[in-house]
C-alpha cells in the first residue's frame, strides 16, 4: 500500500498532542452548550453542543489514523517535498482509510452544522449539503485539498455570520470579537493545509494555527467561567 | 426559537428582581420588574420553587435561596456564553 502523509517526520506526535488539546477544548464547550440547553430548551443550543462534540470525535479518529501511520509504518521514500509511506499491514491500510474518512466526514459535518444553525438555512438545503459532504469525504481521499477547500467555505460562512451579528451590536465589546477571531484563525489553518503540497512546513503552520484557534476558544470559555456580575 | 431564547432572560429577571429586594420580594414587585403576565410569572415561580431556587414565606413573599443565588450566577455566565457565541 502507498500512503500519502503531510507531516514532517520531526512533527510526528506533536500534531497528536495539539489535537488532544483541541479535543479537551471542544469537549468543554460542548458540555457547557449542553448545560445551556438544559436551561433554555433551545434546539439551537443543543445542536451547537452536538456539533462541537462532533469536532472532538473527528479529532479522535484523526489521532487514531495518524497514530496508525506514524507508528506502524514499515518504510518510506522522499520524492521532492512529499513523503510516501509503505505499509505491509492490510489492517493498517483499512484503519487509515476508514479513520481518515470518518475524521473528514465528521469535521465537515460539524462545521457545516455550525454554519447551518447560524444562517438558519432551509431543511432541504441541509440534506443537499449532507449529500455533498458525503461526496467530498469520498473524493478527498484521493484529492485531500477538496476537503480543506470545503472547510474554508464553511468557515468563511461562519465568520461572515459572526461579523454581521457583531457589526449590528452597540456598544462594541472586544470580547465578542474573540469568536470571529478564533474562526478566522481556524480558516487560515485550513488555507495552509491546502498548501501542504508545496511544502510540508505548511502542514506544521496549519496545525499551529489550528491550535491557536482552539486556544482562543478556550480563552473565551475561561472568560465565561470566571465571569462575575 | 425567539421565545425559547427569552426563557433564560425571564428567569434571570425574576431572580435578579428578588435579589435586588434583598433576597426577599413581593410577587407584585417581581411581576412589574420582570414585566411578565400573572400566569407566566406563576408558572416560572412554581418551576423555580420545585427546583429549590426560591421558597415562599408565610406572608407570601418570595425568598431567594442559596441554591438560587448560585443558579443566578451560573445563568449570568450562560448569558455571557450566549453573547460570545451569538447563540
Amino acid at each position: 500500500m502507498l500512503q500519502y502523509i503531510f507531516s514532517p517526520r520531526w512533527f510526528y506526535g506533536i500534531d497528536i498532542v495539539f489535537e488532544l488539546f483541541s479535543i479537551v477544548v471542544v469537549a468543554m464547550i460542548a458540555r457547557y452548550g449542553h448545560m445551556l440547553y438544559g436551561v433554555t430548551h433551545n434546539k439551537k443550543h443543543r445542536y451547537f453542543s452536538v456539533f462541537f462534540l462532533l469536532i472532538g470525535i473527528a479529532f479522535i479518529f484523526k489521532i487514531i489514523s495518524n497514530f496508525n501511520i506514524y507508528y506502524l509504518e514499515t518504510g518510506s521514500i522522499n520524492i521532492e517535498n512529499s513523503v510516501f509511506y509503505f505499509q505491509t499491514s492490510h489492517i493498517s491500510e483499512i484503519l487509515f482509510t476508514i479513520g481518515f474518512s470518518i475524521f473528514r466526514f465528521l469535521m465537515a459535518m460539524a462545521f457545516f452544522g455550525l454554519l447551518f444553525i447560524n444562517w438558519k438555512t432551509e431543511r432541504g438545503m441541509f440534506y443537499l449539503c449532507l449529500y455533498f459532504i458525503v461526496l467530498i469525504t469520498i473524493f478527498s481521499h484521493s484529492a485531500y485539498f477538496v476537503f480543506h477547500i470545503t472547510m474554508v467555505v464553511f468557515m468563511t460562512g461562519i465568520l461572515a455570520y459572526y461579523l454581521k451579528r457583531n457589526a449590528a451590536k452597540t456598544p462594541r465589546n472586544m470580547n465578542l470579537l474573540l469568536t470571529p477571531v478564533a474562526f478566522f484563525v481556524l480558516l487560515l489553518s485550513q488555507m495552509f493545509f491546502i498548501l501542504t503540497f508545496m511544502n510540508l512546513v505548511m502542514y506544521v503552520i496549519g496545525e499551529v494555527l489550528q491550535l491557536a484557534g482552539f486556544l482562543i476558544l478556550m480563552y473565551e470559555y475561561v472568560l465565561v467561567r470566571r465571569y462575575e456580575k | 426559537m425567539k421565545n425559547r431564547r427569552d426563557r433564560i432572560d425571564i428567569i434571570i429577571s425574576i431572580l435578579e428582581s428578588i435579589e435586588e429586594d434583598g433576597q426577599k420580594s413581593k410577587p407584585t414587585h417581581v411581576l412589574y420588574r420582570a414585566n411578565l403576565s400573572h400566569k407566566l410569572l406563576k408558572k416560572y415561580l412554581q418551576e423555580l420553587e420545585e427546583k429549590g431556587f426560591i421558597s415562599f414565606n408565610e406572608d407570601k413573599t418570595i425568598l431567594l435561596l442559596e441554591k438560587g443565588k448560585m443558579f443566578l450566577s451560573e445563568l449570568r455566565k450562560m448569558k455571557r456564553f450566549m453573547d460570545m457565541f451569538n447563540l
